[in-house]
């Protein structure tokens, strides 16, 4: 089997505040292929960027090993680290706060190609102008400031200066959470089209299951920092197995009454009907139990493992039953 | 309820509100809002929006930023960003035109009739006061004399909107509460004076899918409870199919299409609400490219003449940039800004 780009094995990363530990991310393992989007789908704290931020050097892991085409790149720091920006690039939410706000976008634009390939002269602004044009932006946007432009066209300059080097994995933190709907539209098309045309590989964070879907070939649901859920996007995205997964997909609206209608009802199922206190008690066990309408005393007591389910489709849940694909069914289960 | 002796009375074009006026809630009648600039030439924001929403009626002002969904809401409840005036057209609301209110007559309105919640709820929490401060307040304000009935329909309150242990967090102050459960503080503030209309001006835009879910049930079933209209400020097509009845879809300081939400999803009226919704990645094909509307919404002063989404519209011709295209009269509950629905609404008819 060909070695995977990126390999993320068993990471965590702890938080301390004051006395209290925070563990944002626990025991999280996924691969991406070259060429592959990974979508991960989840809520806030469900430990999304800081799986990102951690694949990005930002962030230190407690433990766990992340791994880049074969090397351990878990603990590089300093020099070293800084030639893997080559290979790994980022897109953020919001890039009015990710670009310098006093560089024109041709200084910002031109600031990785000087470093890293050694471009000067007429040659560097060549290419500034062919990196906009890639992204399709008029070549005026290069005397631009970052407030001068409109949301969609910050957000191509972001995924311009991040294709700047020719990376192979482009981290996407909520690279379309912004933007108006048609903006969106625009920066999606964008994205998919250097993915095709570069032959990118995404981590592609995102509370939305709509835009993952639309983006990912595979997704991993994420929550309380724990991978409840993977399989490809369509599966996770039209037919989910995990109760949280479930709860996600029917929680979100579909722009058509009548369907929307029907989600509801099929929300009510999977929803407990008190909302009382939903934060996690102990750190053993379920994350999703405390707001599971299906938990049991082992989902408090022990953490479900990840079990392939059927080729290429995991599910973090002890109560799932393979025969009728529903978590109620097993014997004495429900409490 | 206002009583029309004390407040001014209809304005004297009342021949405009007609029917509307009469069976609506809440009428605008060609609202038109300006800025002044240094040139002295004023900046028109908003430009003859009118609609409707009838009592118990629960509909959606939609549209992209920049489009004066926003700036609509606040023209409504009378509370204009410094230096923005209503240039021309009517606000009415329970038959009086608001417009014309004076600023201690508003605030007998504002707060208590009208009610208002806005995408951030801390907007409407006051960091220094306790959540039972904030509510005991409100409810003497209006009118509930004694402070110990008070405190207790406080607790009430909360319960309605589906806090669990309302005891605990009445104590508690805006900085210790989740965004969900400060947006059903903020949502519980805003029932304290029995509204016959709520603007709500993106209330679930902020929260995680699950809440949001949770907070358009609460929404739901207070407005099915207490009869009130919901005027429901929002850019996500999603919340609008879940929530409301009717839509008006806004473009550039416009109202481009009215319409039943069924009838909205199903044939929208307008290129722009079209174009809006199949920009939606919900259910996309992953085989191909998302449909997009190139460009973007011009601001104030950029409009064209003609239709104002001519120059982004794939149907566009010579017709629509000759002048101003009118907001034809409701057909079916339907109306639009476009001359090649027009034609179709026509047909119906």
């Amino acid at each position: 089997m060909n070695v995977p780009l990126l390999e993320v094995r068993d990471l965590a990363v702890e938080f301390h505040q004051r006395r209290v530990t925070v563990r944002a991310v626990d025991g999280v393992s996924f691969t991406i292929g070259a060429g592959e989007v990974l979508g991960l789908v989840g809520e806030s704290g469900s430990g999304k960027s800081t799986i990102g931020r951690a694949v990005l050097g930002l962030t230190e892991p407690t433990a766990g090993a992340i791994v880049f085409d074969g090397n351990e790149i878990t603990t590089l720091r300093g020099s070293k680290r800084r030639t893997l920006a080559t290979d790994i690039q980022v897109v953020f939410q919001d890039a009015l706060s990710s670009l310098d706000p006093r560089w024109t976008m041709e200084r910002s634009l031109s600031e990785p190609l000087r470093m890293h390939r050694q471009l000067a002269g007429a040659e560097l602004q060549q290419e500034v102008l062919r990196l906009l044009g890639l992204v399709g932006l008029p070549p005026e946007v290069a005397n631009r400031l970052p407030r001068q432009l409109s949301g969609g066209q910050r957000q191509r300059v972001a995924v311009a200066r991040a294709i700047a080097l020719e990376p192979r994995l482009v981290v996407c933190d909520e690279p379309t959470s912004a933007l108006d709907l048609s903006s969106q539209s625009q920066t999606l098309n964008l994205l998919r089209r250097m993915h095709k045309e570069l032959r990118l590989s995404y981590l592609f964070i995102s509370h939305d299951l709509d835009v993952v879907r639309y983006i990912s070939d595979r997704i991993a649901v994420l929550y309380g920092g724990q991978i409840m859920e993977t399989g490809s996007a369509i599966d996770i995205a039209d037919n989910p197995q995990h109760p949280y997964s479930k709860m996600l997909v029917n929680s979100s609206p579909v722009p058509d009454p009548l369907a929307q209608a029907d989600r509801r009802a099929a929300r009510k199922l999977t929803v407990k009907d008190a909302a009382g206190d939903v934060r996690r008690q102990s750190n053993t066990g379920c994350p999703f139990a405390p707001r599971c309408a299906f938990s049991a005393d082992v989902c408090r007591g022990t953490r479900p493992a990840l079990l392939e389910i059927s080729p290429g489709r995991t599910v973090a849940c002890h109560l799932f039953d393979p025969d009728s694909k529903h978590p109620q069914s097993r014997e004495g289960a429900r409490t | 309820m206002i009583s029309p002796v004390t407040m001014p009375g209809r304005a004297p074009d009342a021949a405009v509100a007609d029917d509307r006026v009469r069976t609506g809630l809440l009428v605008v009648e060609g609202l038109t809002v300006a800025f002044p600039t240094p040139t002295g030439q004023p900046l028109v924001v908003l430009d003859n929006v009118s609609f409707a929403v009838g009592p118990g009626e629960a509909v959606a002002l939609v549209g992209e930023s920049g489009c004066g969904k926003t700036m609509t809401s606040r023209a409504v409840v009378g509370m204009l960003p410094e230096g923005g005036v209503i240039s021309a057209g009517h606000v009415h609301f329970d038959g009086i035109d608001v417009t014309a209110l004076s600023e201690s007559q508003w605030s007998r309105v504002r707060g208590c009739e009208i009610a208002y919640v806005a995408q951030d709820p801390l907007v409407a929490l006051d960091p220094c006061f306790s959540v039972r401060s904030l509510l005991v307040e409100a409810l003497r304000r209006h009118g509930m004399k004694s402070r110990s009935a008070a405190r207790v329909a406080a607790a009430e309150l909360l319960a309605r909107v589906g806090i669990p242990e309302p005891e605990s967090v009445l104590g508690r102050f805006a900085h210790q509460l989740s965004g969900g459960m400060a947006q059903r503080v903020a949502i519980a503030l805003a029932l304290t004076g029995s509204p016959k209309l709520l603007i709500a001006d993106e209330p679930t835009s902020a929260l995680d899918v699950t809440v949001q879910a949770e907070l358009l049930d609460l929404l739901r079933s207070l407005q099915r409870d207490t009869r009130m209209a919901v005027l429901f400020v929002s850019h996500d097509f999603g919340v609008v199919a879940d929530f409301c009845s009717r839509a008006v879809v806004m473009y550039a300081g416009q109202v481009v299409e009215e319409s039943p939400a069924l009838e909205l999803f199903r044939a929208p009226a307008h290129p722009y609400t079209e174009r809006l919704l199949s920009a939606t990645p919900h259910n996309a094909s992953r085989d191909s490219e998302l449909p997009t509307i190139e460009g973007m919404v011009p601001p104030p002063g950029l409009w064209p003449t003609g239709c104002h989404f001519a120059p982004r519209c794939p149907r566009a011709e010579a017709a629509c940039t000759l002048g101003p295209i009118p907001l034809a009269a409701p057909t079916n509950g339907r109306s639009s800004r476009c001359i090649f629905a027009l034609q179709e609404l026509e047909a119906q008819r």
